[in-house]
């Protein structure tokens, strides 16, 4: 999957979509969820870490299916389902794709955006470090202990702390562009990763399996066969 | 808040024109903030921050967004920048539905839009005095989230999803919905206005001349 070309993942990524966002069969949409692991062990993604991540859109898929739950047992589950399947397949492109590719796409729309886009992934993960580390600060020093006025205040001043210091990591991000020429535009140029080649065979494979489970459920559907 | 609803329950016509309206004012934002590449660092900035903020499980369905707060910082066209970047970034990473990107990104810029408004209001004729600015912050973030709960549930409601029939039944029951929806928010909207307001008050005593 990772060698495949961005633009057929892309494509068949929307395309998995569609079909998971149209099927309301707990058995097809159980179908594909094994298939999209399938595929996450054959890309060799850590199956474990992309499941946990799964777990989140499933929290929150749970909030909205507790308001179904009063006409019908499945379709909470079909709800929740839906949600995790979408949410694998997304995982599993943005795992197997570099995001200098993911977001030269959104460049060619608008290299204002594409721009943003790709600088707000870099500073995530730099924040995120850096969040990590004051918040284990604050815990140790007592900052969460002492009642909910004082832990609101110290969890304050701390998101405040980290936005100055976000705010210095930014200019100096900005200032370092700029020595090496930054005007704006942040170019990712195409190269192989764009051409369809063999490895394309992978992620289209995926796409018509997924084809098989859907027409079979439309096919059978309404018999009973995939309820 | 955003929309926590999962691909394939709104009716495509929603989402479609949740995704036209969103590129519309996208393409205008585009246009009316031009090639200013240190705002763009800058607005990169505030949307890592409110990734961040949104990534923090806090054990309920609800979390922190910073929304309002990117509002009053960015602006409105920058901020709708930032809204769309953050819910983009955050549907990769299966956090709200890819469908329902457009809609996310204009619910969240409507926060933003009635903080910054908001914000603009309270301390130019309600709180004049220059050391009240973060309970001006607060009070817009909590008026601001509030009302785009009542958007998220309105849309949901405009949607008619309630009537749509599945399995014999209905699709939804708007109102056990609508009383999840505000048990969250509401109190959500409450701290994310004290920590608003607290966050802006430590940069001022810290940075003043960040904010004036």
């Amino acid at each position: 999957m990772h060698n495949a070309s961005v633009i057929t993942k892309f494509l068949v990524t929307a395309a998995l979509i569609l079909l998971v966002i149209t099927t309301n069969s707990v058995l097809a949409l159980l179908a594909y969820f094994a298939l999209i692991l399938l595929y996450v062990t054959f890309s060799k993604l850590p199956l474990v870490r992309i499941l946990r991540w799964a777990l989140y859109p499933a929290f929150f898929a749970t909030f909205f299916a507790l308001s179904q739950i009063q006409y019908s047992l499945i379709l909470p589950v079909i709800t929740v389902l839906k949600a995790v399947d979408a949410a694998l397949i997304m995982l599993l492109f943005i795992n197997t794709t570099p995001y200098p590719q993911v977001f030269s796409i959104l460049s060619r729309v608008s290299k204002t955006l594409g721009n943003i886009a790709f600088l707000t992934y870099r500073f995530f993960f730099i924040f995120i470090e850096q969040a990590d580390k004051r918040f284990t600060t604050l815990k140790v020093r007592g900052g969460l202990a002492g009642g909910l006025k004082r832990t609101i205040r110290n969890i304050s001043h701390f998101i405040g702390s980290l936005f100055i210091t976000f705010i210095d990591i930014s200019q100096d991000t900005y200032y370092a562009m700029r020595v090496r020429g930054y005007n704006g535009i942040i170019s990712c140029r195409p190269g192989g990763w764009m051409r369809v080649n063999i490895h394309d065979f992978t992620p289209v494979s995926m796409f018509l399996c997924f084809l098989i489970i859907a027409i079979f459920y439309w096919l059978h559907g309404g018999s009973g066969v995939f309820p | 808040m955003h929309i926590h609803i999962p691909d394939g329950v709104l009716p495509i016509w929603l989402w479609v024109l949740g995704y036209a309206l969103a590129a519309l004012f996208l393409l205008f934002a585009v246009i009316k903030v031009g090639k200013d590449t240190r705002k763009a660092v800058w607005t990169a900035a505030v949307a890592a921050m409110m990734l961040v903020a949104m990534s923090i499980p806090l054990g309920v369905p609800y979390h922190i967004n910073l929304t309002a707060l990117a509002g009053i910082i960015l602006g409105p066209w920058w901020s709708l920048i930032a809204c769309f970047v953050v819910n983009g970034i955050l549907a990769s990473f299966g956090h709200g539905g890819v469908t329902i990107v457009g809609l996310n990104t204009l619910v969240t810029w409507f926060e933003a839009l009635a903080g910054f408004y908001l914000y603009r209001v309270f301390k130019k004729v309600v709180i004049k005095d220059k050391e009240k600015t973060p309970v001006a912050a607060g009070v817009s973030t909590w008026i601001a989230l509030t009302l785009s709960a009542f958007l998220v549930i309105g849309l949901v409601a405009a949607s008619g999803i309630e009537s749509i029939p599945f399995h014999g039944g209905k699709n939804i029951n708007l109102n056990t919905f609508t009383i999840l929806t505000l048990t969250f928010a509401l109190p959500g909207a409450v701290v994310e206005a004290v920590i608003t307001a607290f966050i802006l008050a430590y940069i001022r005593k810290v940075r003043p001349e960040l904010f004036g």
